[in-house]
């Protein structure tokens, strides 16, 4: 079945075959056209001839001789003289030759350049699909709900930038890489979000947690000494092993302390908590290994255990210092209302001063909960009313419905 | 003294502009760099890539902030220029967080599109 063996290529090895050819020429468009020409190459010729002992070698020598006609023919971007160009042919062979192994893995670099601070934030994780994982617009902006046209422009200009800028190819020096470390974690955890937050009609096609899931293992293979990325792998496993339970049969959202944890998959929990250890033991806490702790402290009902709300709240307090949001305040409303009761957390919840709280769907959710247990049905409506009106699930906002409705009888 | 000639203009699409009136205004800005040179006043003549290709930085909220874009703040007007050459966005964004103009309002970087250097004009791109 020479065609699965292509196509399975193609998704394992896009990223590192991209990455090894722009390790010559930061030109990501130029790169990606000699990689399909190559591809294009394989299927006419593999069925054929059989496919090569060492594919990902064939397939790299193909793309850069393409680059390298390319230049020849003047059709780049670039104009290189003579010089380069044979030495450019020379290290495209020798790579192709040292492709066994190990096989010269330059996607930490291009991870790097995907979420460098001159690359709008908005267009990291797009970036990332499409060159580490080989996406195609088209299936990245249905992830995103835009036109398949304003995706593509948003990753041509970025891989303009990257190329008219020059931003170099390179792990940051370690002044900045942990700064720039945290927009990377950042960029593979918005694809897991963007799923988390708006699963399609056809989650099969739209799902990108996998990818989100791949491209944090990868991180932990390629940085394993830092200490954050085995934190946002962690946060990633707890997250997905809690998704069977999330949604009712009817689709119908479920709150996590209403969740049947036996629907958990407590092997991935078990991974998560492991992951979490590795973190721990290797530096001081960070966002997602804060987050990841959340989630572990969540998780112990798993193991017939009381959520600890103590713990839960000192972590909040922790994630607030330092990477404070509108969610981690929110859930430390939920912290307050458990261990000293409805007043106080709406004392809190009403505290919170942000201008995008009236528009956060969450922080209307929590008040409609806290003030129907305060009994003030009336008020709780209204908040529930907002609540619904800002939810995008259906599954949500059928739950948020059901509890309104409670409230009439 | 010192003085920075600042070229604003209206940014063009590729391809919008006609080849030969390109062409016509390139040698009229070979000649202008020749005399200036001649005149022995030129410190370097650089034409910039589009705006979209804009980086601006700043330390002034306490912090080191990057952005994708150029700078758009019409209450601010521009107050020095650097021209420097170094090898990649990388070096460049080092050199702008450590110019003190920096600590006090937003520097923008935006790499040469072609440059008058040593007698002749030449192209980055």
């Amino acid at each position: 079945m020479p065609h699965v063996s292509i196509e399975l290529i193609a998704r394992h090895s896009h990223g590192r075959l991209l990455a090894l050819l722009l390790s010559k020429n930061a030109d990501i468009m130029a790169a990606e056209d000699a990689l399909a020409e190559a591809f294009a190459q394989a299927v006419r010729c593999w069925p054929e001839q059989g496919t090569p002992t060492k594919p990902e070698a064939w397939l790299y020598r193909v793309a850069s001789n393409w680059l390298i006609n390319q230049y020849r023919s003047g059709h780049s971007h670039y104009t290189e003289t003579t010089a380069d160009l044979s030495e450019l042919a020379d290290a495209a062979m020798t790579e192709s030759e040292q492709l066994s192994t190990p096989f010269p893995d330059r996607r930490l670099a291009l991870l790097f350049v995907c979420a460098h601070p001159a690359i709008d934030p908005a267009v990291r994780t797009p970036l990332m699909l499409q060159t580490i994982l080989g996406l195609n617009a088209s299936r990245i902006a249905l992830a995103y709900s835009v036109p398949e046209t304003s995706m593509t422009q948003r990753l041509v200009r970025a891989k303009r930038r990257i190329r008219d800028l020059l931003i170099p190819f390179i792990l940051p020096e370690k002044p900045q890489l942990s700064e720039r470390l945290s927009d990377v974690l950042e960029a593979i955890y918005g694809a897991y979000a963007i799923d988390w937050l708006e699963p399609g009609e056809d989650d099969s096609a739209v799902s990108l947690a996998d990818e989100a899931l791949y491209l944090a293992g990868l991180m932990t293979e390629l940085l394993a000494e830092q200490a954050e990325v085995w934190g946002l792998l962690s946060l990633l496993c707890f997250s997905m092993a809690r998704q069977p339970g999330r949604l009712t049969s009817t689709m119908e959202f479920v709150p996590l302390d209403q969740q049947n944890c036996r629907m958990w998959d407590h092997k991935l929990v078990a991974q998560a908590e492991g992951f979490l250890r590795k973190a721990h033991s290797l530096g001081p806490m960070g966002r997602f290994q804060l987050e990841a702790a959340i989630q572990s402290a969540h998780s112990v009902v798993l193991y017939q255990q009381k959520v600890d709300w103590q713990v839960l709240r000192t972590l909040y307090l922790g994630l607030l210092k330092i990477a404070p949001s509108l969610g981690a305040k929110v859930a430390l409303a939920v912290s307050i209302y458990q261990l000293e009761g409805t007043k106080e957390a709406l004392i809190y919840l009403d505290s919170i001063k942000d201008p995008q709280m009236a528009c956060f769907q969450p922080w209307w959710a929590t008040q409609a909960f806290l003030l129907s247990e305060d009994g003030q049905k009336e008020q709780a409506k209204l908040a529930y009313a907002q609540a619904i009106q800002l939810t995008k699930q259906p599954g949500l906002s059928q739950y948020l419905q059901a509890k309104a409705a409670a409230l009439e009888l | 003294m010192r003085y920075s000639l600042l070229l604003n203009c209206y940014e063009a699409e590729p391809g919008a502009i006609d080849p030969e009136m390109a062409k016509q205004f390139m040698a009229a800005f070979d000649l202008y760099a020749k005399d200036l040179e001649k005149a022995g006043v030129l410190v370097a003549a650089e034409v910039l890539q589009p705006s979209a290709h804009s980086t601006t930085l700043t330390l002034r909220h306490g912090h080191l902030q990057i952005q994708d874009g150029p700078f758009a703040d019409t209450k601010e007007q521009l107050a020095g220029i650097f021209v420097i050459d170094v090898a990649d966005m990388d070096q460049a964004l080092k050199w702008a967080e450590q110019c003190p103009g920096a600590q006090y309002g937003v520097m923008e970087i935006r790499p040469a599109a072609t440059a008058y250097i040593a007698g002749q004009w030449q192209s980055f791109l």
